[in-house]
């Protein structure tokens, strides 16, 4: 199959997030053959005419003036040669610890060293196992041992998203990062996926607003249509959800009644030990009835002990986890987890634009009258092309789950696209 | 092909539609007993509960134990209410803090202030002396959140507004934290200084429940100001519908005018994604979210029932007075449970179920007496100067203003709603296509070359125009970049024929354009605006 059809067929538009920034020191000129004067940046030349970006007050505007109205271009020298401009979007890194740098904090003596992770957005192409251990991995190559953290806080956001990618996590979570660290979950919001995904570390907390829950699975059958799991899959999946109750040291029937639409109450002992019941009636706290779906927000998550407490501030975490000094260290983790999901986001959103792009070339390179023309349009395919692969290499779960709608993007699909480009150039060779 | 296995939110974004929500029918209500603090307030001092969330209670201390606190609360011509606190939600007990030094309005007998309304207040100003400004004055940056939330009210006027608060407050300070230096407001100013939103907004009906994700999306300032850098922010509801309903339960501080309406977030039961246990995982997830807001602001499990009340028709919610204040239950009142319960919504089903959307109880919308009754409006008040009594203020504030502080709320809203009105005049496709679709559309495609670049590069500005507005109002019309990457397609195919034509014109020869306006192909994007 032309994997670019494919692409096509499987791809939503988005758009490219990336948009040139305005330098308030470049002024280049563009003079017109019907007087005017323009001051602003050159920002594209192509065939036929210029895009030049211009500012009145505070708004900025990009337009396209033909080579027929332009009687001259006149540059400015000073901005030549300037580095290019940060790409826009993305998320803000967290602001950097006094005390914290890219290659390492002294940990004062009594004190903790912390590092905190971001896991956010849908779980599989976002939230990703893989991206995870080699954004921890970093802590060992930049740190000194003395400098490592001992705390490992995984703050969660996420509505869930591939139950393929919740037993890797699993995994990596229970065990890799267990072993190296005390692993904390902190809570805004942790459904389906993500949820279980969280169920895997012993210690939970929540911020006020924090959900955790919601866990059924299912699959999309039609337009607006899905359909939950049932029969033999879904036994595998509520094993899975067993397994992972008891890594996290959970009871199972909380995540039962997650999973499902079972019910769970509970009694809650002198000593404030909570016992559940995958019933209704068997508890004197009915928590969840049956043919509903359990999502716990704070309050319940800590009243019925799946949490251990609510925390919104770094500072309160800390303290609620027992620490009166610490420190954060290895903030580049958490710049490498935004970094990649920023890449993922980029790729999701470009990937259509770039193959209609890329097509467009594509067409006009097979209906070109001459070599040197469907050369060059070749070549703007696999400019498109080399970019959509630089994307990809910074967002190793894409070769997984695509992006945007795109099937995998793996080594043979850029191959193959390379292939096809290649006979159209010669289409004659094999 | 096999289908892959989902787990969260991320694919589904069913619309559900407004059901008939109502308020519960007041004539079924008790109301509040006849005030019996009055005479309390001429004392000359209170106790004060400090909370972890900000809140300060004023009133008298009955007794406490190790983990509780009975506390008599009380506040300006309201009767005293008795009331069991937590002390885990408690960070400071003051005793017998005098009343000067208290947000307690000197006397309960201070007459109410003229009937006027908000619209009226410039009218009303000009009628009374002005006050001289107190350095322990309280001061109110007043804004109006006033038209379609997510639209007039959206990211960008937000910000603008709160970093307009800052300057004109110019109140903050920058603290060390273990991550970083931030800015707080200054400890002497936390009280004093107020941003007090207006809310008269609403996300689009058909969204129903599910315009909580907008505003998921635009209270994330907000979130800020009052957690982390602690802003006071008060909100005076008179209408919040919809995911607009969810803001205000951010704040710990709800004011309700008399005619105030909360609500209209009823539709979780009209959720259909065609299986049930898919349908009540999306509830069950949405629930979840909403009840973090009435958990942020403090509201408790009370706030988390009257939530679910709110959304899910088939949800019961019945009160009884206890003590200070209600007890709940969240199913039907049995014999067992005693007399006194107040149904406040039922399950909609058989009987129960309402004939008129607008009267009866199948979801709970919040009217002002009953977000006062259950704790969640401080008070009720149509008119600022009411408001501010309300608040405990009486007559030591300070109401900022364009002219005289140089405050811009209002106009940022302002210019913020007209640029969007602009902007989707322009570049809306439906129900007419804007000026500038129609100018795309009226570009004509000459037969000589030059023409023909000129005519091309005409297209492509046009196009570069509408993709600016979607760029800039991005919050409002193109959240997702839909839009703009199908414009830059266009775009790339306007930029081949112009490639062509510039070709012939080079070569002397003929080319002839395949797409673009008039000339068929270029076509307008299928996704877009309304």
């Amino acid at each position: 199959m032309n994997p670019l059809r494919s692409l096509v067929r499987a791809a939503v538009l988005f758009l490219a997030l990336a948009a040139a920034a305005w330098s308030a020191s470049a002024a280049d000129k563009l003079k017109l053959k019907d007087g005017r004067v323009l001051e602003g940046v050159v920002v594209r030349e192509v065939d036929g005419g210029v895009f030049f970006r211009v500012k009145v007050g505070s708004i900025e505007s990009q337009q396209f003036y033909a080579k027929a109205d332009i009687a001259e271009i006149v540059r400015d020298k000073a901005a030549e040669g300037a580095a290019p401009a940060a790409p826009a979007g993305g998320t803000t890194p967290a602001p950097a610890s006094p005390n914290s740098t890219e290659t390492g904090t002294p940990i004062p003596d009594g004190a903790i060293g912390v590092t905190f992770v971001s896991l956010e957005e849908m779980v599989g192409p976002y939230m990703n196992a893989r991206a995870l251990l080699d954004s921890v991995e970093l802590l060992k190559q930049k740190l000194p041992k003395e400098q490592r953290p001992k705390v490992l806080v995984l703050v969660f956001e996420s509505g869930g998203g591939a139950l393929l990618e919740v037993e890797p996590l699993s995994n990596a979570i229970h065990e890799k990062l267990k072993k190296d660290f005390r692993v904390v979950a902190w809570i805004r919001s942790a459904i389906s996926a993500a949820a279980m995904t969280a169920m895997n570390c012993e210690e939970i907390y929540m911020m006020s607003e924090g959900n955790i829950g919601g866990a059924v699975a299912y699959s999309m059958v039609g337009p607006g249509q899905a359909k939950a799991a049932d029969g033999a899959n879904l036994e595998g999946i509520l094993k899975m959800g067993q397994m992972l109750a008891d890594r996290g040291k959970h009871p199972r029937e909380i995540i039962l009644s997650m999973q499902t639409l079972e019910p769970l109450s509970a009694n809650i002992d002198d000593d404030g030990h909570v016992s559940f019941f995958n019933s209704e009636t068997e508890g004197k706290y009915l928590i969840n009835r049956k043919g509903y779906n359990l999502t716990f927000n704070a309050l319940d998550a800590v009243k019925y002990k799946l949490a251990e407490g609510i925390a919104d501030t770094k500072d309160q975490l800390m303290t609620r986890l027992g620490y009166k000094e610490w420190v954060e260290v290895g903030q580049f983790v958490d710049k490498d987890q935004i970094r990649f999901r920023q890449a993922v986001k980029t790729i999701s959103a470009r990937v259509q634009e770039l193959y209609s792009k890329m097509n467009l070339a594509v067409g006009e390179a097979q209906s070109a009258s001459s070599r040197e023309d469907r050369e060059k349009q070749v070549g703007r395919a696999r400019n498109f092309l080399r970019e959509l692969r630089e994307l990809a290499r910074q967002a190793p779960s894409v070769e997984k789950y695509g992006a945007g709608g795109s099937p995998p993007l793996t080594r043979e699909f850029f191959d193959r696209m390379d292939r096809d480009l290649r006979r159209i150039l010669n289409p004659d060779a094999r | 092909m096999t289908s892959k296995l989902l787990l969260g939110i991320g694919v589904l974004a069913a619309i559900v539609g407004l059901t008939g929500a109502v308020t519960p029918g007041t004539a079924a209500f008790a109301r509040p007993e006849p005030a019996a603090a009055k005479a309390d307030e001429a004392g000359e001092t209170v106790d004060q509960l400090i909370f972890a969330n900000g809140r300060v209670v004023e009133g008298k201390l009955i007794s406490e134990t190790a983990t509780q606190v009975v506390f008599e609360v009380r506040k300006p011509r309201m009767p005293a209410v008795k009331t069991t606190y937590e002390k885990s939600e408690i960070i400071e007990i003051k005793r017998g803090v005098a009343k000067a030094a208290s947000a307690t309005p000197a006397t309960a007998a201070t007459p109410a202030a003229p009937a006027s309304t908000m619209s009226d207040e410039s009218s009303d100003k000009e009628k009374k002396p002005k006050r001289e400004e107190r350095a322990d004055a309280y001061r109110i940056y007043l804004v109006n959140f006033k038209g379609d939330f997510g639209t007039d009210v959206s990211e960008t006027p937000i910000g603008r507004i709160f970093d307009d608060a800052d300057r004109v407050f110019n109140d903050l300070k920058t603290v060390d934290t273990p991550t970083g230096k931030m800015q707080v407001v200054k400890d002497e100013h936390r009280k004093q200084n107020i941003v007090l939103i207006k809310i008269d907004a609403r996300t689009d009906p058909r969204r129903g429940f599910d315009g909580i994700w907008r505003t998921e999306q635009l209270d994330q300032r907000i979130v800020k100001e009052i957690f982390e850098k602690g802003r006071r922010v008060v909100f005076w509801v008179k209408d919040a519908e919809g995911g607009a309903a969810f803001l205000p339960f951010l704040s710990s501080e709800i004011y309700f005018t008399k005619d105030g309406y909360l609500g209209g977030f009823g539709t979780l039961d009209n959720f259909d994604i065609g299986d049930k246990m898919v349908n009540e995982k999306q509830i069950s997830l949405r629930l979840g979210h909403a009840e973090g807001f009435a958990v942020k602001g403090g509201y408790g499990q009370l706030g988390c029932a009257i939530i679910r009340a709110m959304a899910r028709k088939q949800n019961w919610l019945a009160v009884r007075k206890s003590g200070a204040g209600y007890e709940f239950i969240e199913r039907e009142p049995k014999e067992e449970d005693g007399p006194g319960w107040i149904v406040l919504t039922d399950d909609g089903e058989g009987p129960n179920k309402d004939e008129k959307a607008l009267d009866g109880n199948d979801v709970l919308n919040l009217n002002q007496e009953w977000a006062q009754k259950l704790g969640v409006s401080k008070g009720t008040a149509d008119t600022f100067d009411d408001l501010v009594y309300a608040m405990g203020i009486d007559r030591n504030y300070v109401l900022l203003e364009a002219k005289e502080h140089g405050v811009k709320g209002e106009q940022i809203m302002r210019d913020w709603s007209r640029s969007v009105e602009q902007a989707e005049s322009e570049i809306r496709q439906r129900p007419q296509p804007g000026r500038l679709w129609e100018e795309y559309r009226d570009v004509r495609m000459p037969s000589d070359l030059v023409g023909m670049q000129k005519a091309i590069g005409r297209q492509i500005n046009i196009l570069m125009q509408i993709r600016d507005r979607m760029v800039r109002f991005a919050e409002v019309f193109d959240r997702e970049g839909q839009g703009k990457a199908q414009i830059d397609v266009m775009i790339e195919r306007h930029k081949n024929d112009l490639a062509k034509v510039t070709r012939a014109l080079r070569e002397g020869g003929q080319a002839s354009p395949g797409g673009g306006g008039n000339s068929g192909g270029g076509g307008r994007p299928g996704g877009g605006l309304r």
